[in-house]
């Protein structure tokens, strides 16, 4: 009587049970040939700073990165009249400059490159904004699937 | 004696002449501060730097990106949470702001404002008001700008040690 009633109750063991679904494919990991940072920022030194940590922490981490690229500044540039009447010959002469530094890092996974790049976006100081620019590598719609030996 | 009443219907009347008391915003003249005769007038280092010096002996007093080429997405946003920051902080600590609170620096890491300068006390330094009014602070202007706050506001005895040189 007593064993028939246990062996109704439902039993739980000490494991993780997976929950196996036929159909579905595990889900893969994104591949990235090449993810680009962008930095831009007022002051150049603070930016070349950045860029050394960035180094620092890819070749800490074993992330092949590429050198850093310097583009040129770019510039907003607003005049204004000096004199409160006439005088137009003299002005005065404002304007902003933005410098620009990139850097690539290539051929890794995206759980690499989603914690590499929380963690350089962590470390942004501030006045400093940064781009990133993916480059992933995905397999063809099934459509366009090459069809072995053709 | 007057009659109250009859000096208020005269003033009515009258064309009424006002002094201007706006602050000097002229291109020519802001930023810089004119020498007194017995060189009483206190400088911070801030101040004693004219306006071309700005990105040479003097950095910005805010600190954001929305100035930089590609990224003005949200500058008049900024520019009014920066207005209404030190409106809270000139008013939330009257006695405490040093040179009519012109000099509190805001920074913007990521998403969190980071509020920093110098505050004085006077002899009297309450420890426990002052932790309650950086939390009362911290946590009212992160609900007013949905931004995390953050104060790091360093305090010094008096004004006086702030200063760079006198004019």
């Amino acid at each position: 009587m007593l064993r028939a009633v246990s062996s109704l109750i439902p039993r739980r063991f000490l494991a993780t049970q997976v929950a196996q679904s036929t159909s579905a494919e595990p889900e893969l990991d994104k591949l990235f040939k090449k993810i680009e940072i962008e930095v831009r920022g007022h002051d150049k030194a603070v930016l070349q700073s950045y860029m050394t940590f960035v180094h620092n922490a890819c070749n800490q981490l074993d992330i092949t990165a590429t050198p850093t690229e310097n583009l040129p500044y770019v510039r907003w540039v607003q005049p204004l009249l000096r004199s409160k009447f006439a005088h137009k010959k003299y002005k005065l002469h404002y304007e902003t400059r933005t410098h620009i530094k990139k850097c690539s890092v290539v051929n890794v996974t995206g759980s690499t490159s989603s914690t590499l790049l929380e963690y350089l976006q962590r470390q942004v100081p501030e006045g400093v904004a940064m781009k990133v620019t993916y480059e992933e590598i995905c397999a063809f719609p099934e459509t366009i699937q090459p069809k072995g030996n053709v | 004696m007057l009659n109250p009443l009859r000096a208020t219907a005269n003033i009515a009347t009258i064309a009424q002449r006002s002094i201007s008391t706006t602050p000097c915003m002229y291109k020519n003249k802001a930023g810089k501060h004119k020498a007194t005769i017995d060189r009483t007038r206190m400088l911070t280092y801030e101040m004693a730097q004219k306006p071309h010096h700005i990105g040479v002996r003097k950095a910005w007093l805010t600190w954001h990106s929305q100035n930089l080429e590609g990224f003005r997405q949200s500058q008049p946003i900024v520019l009014a949470q920066d207005e209404v920051i030190r409106r809270f902080i000139r008013g939330f600590f009257p006695q405490n702001i040093t040179i009519d609170g012109t000099e509190i620096v805001i920074k913007r890491r990521g998403n969190v404002v980071y509020v920093t300068g110098f505050l004085q006390h006077s002899r009297r330094l309450d420890i426990r008001r002052i932790y309650w009014m950086f939390g009362f602070a911290e946590e009212f202007l992160s609900i007013l700008l949905k931004q995390p706050v953050k104060l790091e506001l360093q305090f010094v005895a008096d004004e006086k040690e702030l200063a760079y040189n006198y004019i």
